[in-house]
């Protein structure tokens, strides 16, 4: 091991001189100095290069650059040096101030030979002991850093995964849940707005022989298990559409099957309507869902339709009423989903939350049911978002549908027109 | 430059059209909202940091000698009124569109579409380089649960909606834990129960009568609309309902 390199910057030579007696035959490396200036450009030399210097003993009291002045440049450049004061005098100040700047030891002159030497062996050991100990510190560091990098990249690729597969979830369920906006025996127009991604409100419609069968339906949650629920539902309406079994059957098979696959409750209002245009009736069931809204164009009246039902999805004995209506050409059925009364805005002076309720759909409907459907719809829903100030607190789902003016009927295997009453 | 005003229930600053002053004034702001009780400030913060940016960079095109000045009032409650205003030319508010775009990658106008959706009200002066903002500080439902007698009574400081759901589940959950068997919700400052919040009433019924059979559910000073859903979703047959 290399002796130890310490260097003394002293202008006192008598001093500069019994310093180096003893500390040479201690076997330390020694370079000597008379002034602060010199001992910087040592220093920051010795740094520079691989002969560093281990140790600085220094007055205070030296030309050019004091002792304090050293110091504060040493630190100043970065340079950890240990550092040990040679001080002549008891100047309180002048100690706290090296405290400050954190020197490492003080020698009072005059001194002994040993008490040099245990002083330097003292600090070098600190030193050197502290090293050791930053070292360790730092190895430890490095090795969390190491763990947490690899734990980082571990969940990012997890994250990354995780969002690919809850995209492809949200592709599918659309895909699942969506249908073609046309081209079905009565003419449609809706409008829907999904608070998130996954579940929320959900429509469907399809032809059948004497018509079309029409679910609405509101499954409470925004999360992957609510996009089940509604995927259940969906396929449940398909198939009743092929079996053509009532709205009630239906209702109660769907609210069976809920229960017994859902663990966790989960609640669901729905309506499910048969439009029958050969006998120009609409046949509907409700489960606690909003009234739908029937306009008779006869009478250019709107009517809120109540029928009496249970909630999907909570209890196991339920039932629901059915309610038949007579339907004329040009009439018109509109679904929608609680998202719509409970539209809102708060006043902002006041804080007053003003709420659209039913008959604020109402008197919408009735001012723009002169439109045309899809105009009707598209104003209607505009004026829905203008009042709650674009602010959207839950889904929304607007639908509506008009009856034919020329009804098509299936006779033998194909539809042919039937002229209205 | 930068100098404030604070008087009653008012507080304002004058500042230049520097990004670097966003942060010293935000954080004198926060501290105004704290005197009025506002622990979550982070709508009105966003509302702010939004509008100074826009006065910042688009009103005054960070022209460093332009004045931006931010006010706040405290009207009532955690409801303030924030205006900011700038020495630019202003813009055509109305052309603007606050429908949220459905596309995350379009970042135009996106400021403003935020600004209202944590606001209740919007409103521009005449040139269109001064707004007012009006906001509500994010309040959530506290669940406060006392014991009284045999009974540990729920009282919710507010509304049980989707929001408050994780929250709520797991004070039901920690009711279950206390191993009673009476449990009375106190519904005196609720004003809506979604249909999130009625399956957890639902589902905590079925597990609490898992534990015992024995078991008292009570629904207390429920608003006439909230008695008409409980009754509507039967809630009335496993929760009683005393008016």
């Amino acid at each position: 091991m290399r002796p130890k390199h310490i260097l003394i910057a002293e202008d006192d030579l008598a001093m500069q001189t019994s310093l180096s007696f003893i500390l040479e035959d201690e076997g330390y490396q020694l370079t000597t100095v008379s002034d602060g200036k010199t001992a910087f450009e040592k220093i920051q030399t010795s740094f520079q290069s691989d002969q560093r210097i281990d140790l600085l003993i220094t007055d205070i009291q030296m030309p050019k650059l004091n002792g304090l002045q050293l110091i504060k440049s040493i630190s100043r450049a970065g340079i950890d040096l240990p550092v040990i004061v040679i001080t002549g005098y008891g100047d309180k100040q002048t100690l706290i101030e090296l405290i400050r700047l954190g020197c490492d030891d003080f020698l009072a002159k005059p001194f002994e030979p040993d008490e040099v030497c245990k002083k330097i062996q003292e600090v070098l050991k600190k030193i050197e002991v502290s090293k050791t100990e930053e070292e360790k510190r730092y190895e430890a560091l490095i090795k969390q850093n190491i763990d947490l990098a690899r734990e980082i990249n571990s969940y990012k690729s997890r994250f990354s995964s995780l969002k690919k597969d809850l995209n492809n979830a949200i592709i599918t369920y659309n895909d699942l849940i969506c249908f073609r906006k046309e081209g079905y025996r009565v003419s449609i127009a809706y409008r829907i707005q999904a608070l998130k991604d996954l579940g929320g409100d959900f429509i469907d419609i399809r032809d059948t022989r004497q018509g079309c069968d029409i679910i609405i339906a509101d499954v409470a949650g925004h999360d992957i298990a609510a996009s089940y629920h509604t995927v259940m539902i969906k396929s449940f309406f398909d198939e009743n559409c092929r079996t053509q079994k009532t709205g009630d059957t239906f209702f109660q098979l769907l609210n069976h099957s809920l229960l017994e696959n859902g663990k966790n409750e989960r609640m669901v209002t729905s309506i499910f309507l048969r439009v029958d245009l050969e006998k120009y009736q609409v046949s509907a069931v409700s489960a606690a869902h909003p009234q739908f809204i029937y306009y008779d164009s006869q009478k250019n009246s709107l009517n809120q339709i109540d029928i009496a039902g249970n909630f999907l999805g909570l209890f196991s004995d339920v039932s629901f009423e059915t309610k038949n209506i007579v339907i004329h050409p040009k009439d018109r059925l509109i679904l929608y989903t609680d998202g719509i009364p409970n539209a809102f805005y708060v006043d902002g002076l006041t804080g007053k939350k003003y709420t659209l309720k039913t008959n604020g759909l109402l008197n919408l409907l009735q001012a723009n049911i002169h439109l045309p459907i899809d105009d009707m719809v598209a104003t209607v829903w505009n004026e829905i978002e203008k009042f709650s100030r674009f602010k959207q607190t839950d889904d929304m789902l607007l639908f509506a549908l008009e009856i034919p003016k020329t009804l098509k009927i299936f006779k033998g295997n194909q539809y042919v027109n039937k002229l209205s009453r | 430059m930068l100098t404030s005003f604070q008087d009653e229930n008012y507080i304002e600053f004058k500042f230049s059209s520097e990004i670097k002053m966003v942060n010293r004034i935000i954080k004198d702001i926060r501290s105004f909202l704290q005197n009025y009780g506002v622990e979550e400030d982070s709508n009105i913060i966003l509302i702010l940091r939004e509008l100074i940016n826009n006065a910042i960079e688009h009103g005054n095109k960070k022209e460093k000698d332009l004045i931006v000045s931010v006010s706040i009032t405290h009207l009532s409650d955690k409801r303030f009124k924030i205006v900011v205003e700038d020495e630019g030319d202003g813009f055509d508010f109305n052309s603007i569109n606050y429908r949220m775009s459905d596309d995350p990658t379009q970042i135009r106008n996106r400021g403003l579409c935020l600004v209202n959706s944590f606001s209740d009200e919007i409103e521009f002066n005449e040139f269109g380089n001064m707004i007012t903002v009006y906001a509500a500080a994010n309040e959530s439902t506290q669940f406060h649960v006392e014991e009284k007698d045999d009974w540990i009574i729920v009282r919710p400081s507010g509304d049980i909606t989707a929001e408050e759901s994780d929250n709520f589940r797991l004070v039901m959950h920690d009711c279950l834990e206390q191993k009673k068997t009476k449990f009375r919700f106190d519904l005196s400052h609720v004003n809506e129960v979604d249909s999130i919040g009625l399956s957890l009433f639902v589902i905590f019924s079925n597990m609490a009568r898992k534990q015992t059979f024995d078991i008292g559910l009570e629904i207390v000073n429920a608003n006439q609309e909230l008695a008409n859903l409980f009754q509507m979703t039967r809630l009335n047959r496993i929760y009683e309902i005393i008016e």
